[in-house]
This record gives C-alpha cells, sequence and structure tokens, in this order.
C-alpha cells in the first residue's frame, strides 16, 4: 500500500468515521460542541461529494494547532475550503485527480481564478497538474499578477517544461524575494533562465490571449 | 478450435503475412558499407554487421516483419469477425471504463523525500509540522545533529505546493527562517512554503 493511501485511510478512518456520526466514542474534531457538529456536516458532505477531505482536516488542525483560532472561524474556513475543492473539480474537469482538487484549491485560496485553472488544465490535459498549480499558486501568492503568471506558466507547459522545471522556477523566485528582490523581477529573471533551455514556441502575447484572463484582473476566488 | 481456423478468408490472409519477403543481400551490403562510411567513429560492431549482414540484419527484419504481420492480423481479424453473427466474435474496441489517467499510476502519484533542515541551539525536541502530516507533531520528530545545532528530517511529500512550519518542544510553532512565507486567507496566520518536485 502507497504512504499516501496509508495516509488517506489513517484520516479518514480516524476523522471520518466521526464524520459519518460512528458510534464509537472518540475524539471530537474541535472542543466547541456546536463547531464540531457543523464541521462533521462539512466533511461528510465534502466526502459524498466524491472530494478529497484531506485539505478540509488539514485546515481544521492547522487551524487548532497553529492559528489558535476560534470554533466559527475553523468552520467558516472548512466550508470556504469545500466551496474551492467543489470549484476546482469543475474547473479541472474531466475527472481531476484527488490531488489535482487539492492544488486546485490551493490556487483558488493564493488568487488564481477557475479561469486559470481551465486554461493550466487545457494545455496539459493528460498529466497530473498538481505541480504547475502549486508553482502558479505560489507565484500569484508571491505577488506576481495572476494573468502573467498563469499565462507564463501554459506557455512553459506548452514548450515542454517539466514538473522539475517548474518547481525551480517557482523556488526561484522564492528564493530571490528572500533575497530583497521584488516578486515581478524576480519571476522575469527566472522566467528567461527557463526560457533560454526550453525549445522556442508560439509567442506568448498579451494576457488577453487566454479568454477570460484580462491583464491585471483577478478573477480570484469567491468567498462563499 | 479459433476463429481463424472456422474462417477460411482469414485463414488464407493470416498465411500470406505470415510468409517472409526475400531478403536483397546485396542492398544490405550497400546500405551497411555507406552507413558505415557517413559513422563518425567506428562501432565495435561494424565487421561483425558487414561479415555477417544476413545473420544479425535478418533477426531484426524478422522481428520487424512478424510485429507488422501480427498487428496487420489483428487488425483484419476485428475487420472481419466485427461481421460474423455470433456475438461471442465482436471484438471489443471501445473502452467500456474511463481510461486511466496518467496522474492516477506511475511517479506522478508518489511522494518524493524531502529535507526539513532547522538551526536552533536551545531546542528539545523539534518536529516538522505541515499539510503533508496533519500538522501533527509527533509524526515527523526531526533528528538533533550530535554536537551542532541543526535538526533535520526527511519526509515523503507528494509533488506540489506546501505550507509547513516547525513545532519547538511540542509548544511553539515557527516558521522557517529559510523559506518563503504565505498568509492564510482563512484564517490570517502564516506558514512557511515549499515546492516540492521530483528530483
Amino acid at each position: 500500500m502507497s504512504w499516501r493511501a496509508v495516509t488517506v485511510a489513517l484520516a479518514i478512518s480516524g476523522l471520518g468515521s466521526r464524520a459519518a456520526g460512528a458510534q464509537q466514542s472518540s475524539a471530537p474534531l474541535v472542543a466547541d460542541a456546536d463547531a464540531n457538529a457543523q464541521l462533521t456536516s462539512i466533511v461528510t458532505a465534502t466526502r459524498d461529494a466524491g472530494l478529497p477531505i484531506e485539505p478540509i482536516l488539514s485546515k481544521v488542525q492547522y487551524a487548532i494547532v497553529v492559528a489558535h483560532a476560534p470554533g466559527s472561524r475553523i468552520v467558516a474556513a472548512a466550508r470556504a475550503i469545500a466551496s474551492r475543492l467543489e470549484i476546482a473539480r469543475e474547473a479541472l474537469a474531466p475527472q481531476p485527480s484527488a490531488a489535482d482538487i487539492a492544488a486546485g484549491a490551493d490556487a483558488l485560496t493564493a488568487g488564481v481564478g477557475p479561469k486559470g485553472l481551465h486554461a493550466i488544465r487545457a494545455a496539459s490535459p493528460k498529466h497530473s497538474v498538481a505541480v504547475p498549480l502549486g508553482v502558479l499558486a505560489q507565484l500569484v501568492s508571491s505577488g506576481v499578477t495572476e494573468s502573467k503568471a498563469t499565462t507564463s506558466v501554459i506557455d512553459l507547459i506548452k514548450r515542454g517544461a517539466s514538473p522539475d522545471q517548474l518547481v525551480a522556477l517557482g523556488n526561484g523566485v522564492n528564493s530571490d524575494m528572500l533575497g530583497g528582490e521584488l516578486a515581478e523581477k524576480a519571476f522575469d529573471v527566472r522566467l528567461r533562465g527557463l526560457n533560454a533551455v526550453l525549445a522556442p514556441g508560439s509567442a506568448v502575447g498579451a494576457p488577453a490571449d487566454l479568454p477570460g484572463l484580462t491583464n491585471g484582473a483577478s478573477s480570484g476566488p469567491k468567498k462563499p | 478450435m479459433t476463429d481463424s481456423e472456422h474462417d477460411p478468408v482469414l485463414r488464407r490472409a493470416i498465411d500470406d503475412l505470415r510468409r517472409l519477403p526475400p531478403l536483397d543481400s546485396e542492398e544490405i551490403r550497400r546500405v551497411v558499407s555507406a552507413a558505415a562510411v557517413a559513422r563518425v567513429s567506428p562501432a565495435e560492431d561494424d565487421d561483425m554487421i558487414v561479415a555477417y549482414p544476413g545473420r544479425s540484419l535478418t533477426v531484426w527484419a524478422v522481428v520487424g516483419i512478424a510485429a507488422a504481420a501480427a498487428f496487420v492480423g489483428f487488425a483484419l481479424r476485428g475487420v472481419w469477425t466485427s461481421h460474423q453473427t455470433s456475438a461471442a466474435n465482436v471484438v471489443a474496441s471501445a473502452p467500456s471504463a474511463a481510461p486511466i489517467r496518467a496522474a492516477d499510476v506511475g511517479d506522478e502519484a508518489l511522494p518524493i523525500p524531502h529535507q526539513f533542515v532547522l538551526e536552533n541551539a536551545r531546542a528539545h525536541r523539534v518536529s516538522v509540522v505541515g499539510d503533508f502530516n496533519g500538522w501533527n507533531a509527533s509524526k515527523t520528530p526531526m533528528v538533533h545533529t550530535p554536537g551542532g545545532t541543526s535538526w533535520s528530517a526527511i519526509v515523503p511529500i507528494m509533488p506540489g505546493r506546501h505550507i509547513y512550519g516547525f513545532m519547538i518542544d511540542d509548544s511553539v510553532f515557527t516558521l522557517d527562517p529559510r523559506a518563503f512565507k504565505s498568509r492564510d486567507v482563512d484564517l490570517g496566520t502564516e506558514g512557511s512554503v515549499v515546492i516540492v518536485g521530483r528530483p
């Protein structure tokens, strides 16, 4: 059994069983009984909809362990993630994997719009898009405009950039920003470096080349 | 008995395909010699190929032609048997279930070992916590370098973007000073970011 399968099994058996209203006595998701009931309902509904529940469970744990958030805020966060998971699945159709859906929801959280997700999927229909979406999410959350980041990532994918090259691009931008560089400048520099080793492709024009992506405008996640 | 034994037309077609075309040894020698001249550096087996063109090239010619014959035979079987009235002879060509996606099999579905390092001379226990281990400090304790200040752990993580941090002495959450930060839009707090790819 793969490591991921074990993790999923543990998550589902440990917290998913509580979400399903199992009869066995077990610790609630949160101490607040009302919040716990709501979280259980959210997780159950998400699982029944065929969506991955790990992002919600992870957010709940993060909220408890790191953010020390009150129950009401945890519930709101869980509800937001459930909504983004649904939007991501629709944008990444057909038949996205659980990893792709989770990455898509993360990208929506970072400020990438559903149209950007759809465009990434269209550029790479036969492979997982978890890595490109992760890099895109990081670029946008760092401050690179959504249209520029999405257009560039799509162009890189079409020209044969591997997931590892995209990862190196994202990590390079991060590293440069840690050194004090601005996001857009760091991205331009790293993009030039990657462009130099990829096959030449069709020139990436204005962001308007991609329908729905306008220059500087963000079609970010809609808060439920 | 197999279907080909029932169908005389199919049987004749398969027999014809099984018969191999004759080989032109002189033509083979001419091509090999020209290739040897064009080669930048001589290959080790040049002499063998020139001296025994019939043996090695015949083998590959047989393999290629046999593969082509098998393919054509299967294709013809599909065409002919589709006209048969017996339902048992129908060859299913359309997928009856959704195709397996590349993302669900192979390397794209495997976690990748990633090393986390933190410098901390005062901590007694350090753990990595993140979205890859349910933010559970007990799952990924870090190892302290004897005589040093470094704590490290290698964690298998699925490719993509992840948020994490370190838990010091089971009580204090701290970011990775070497990593980029990201603010959680739902909760307003920060986490360290790592993007994991295949090395």
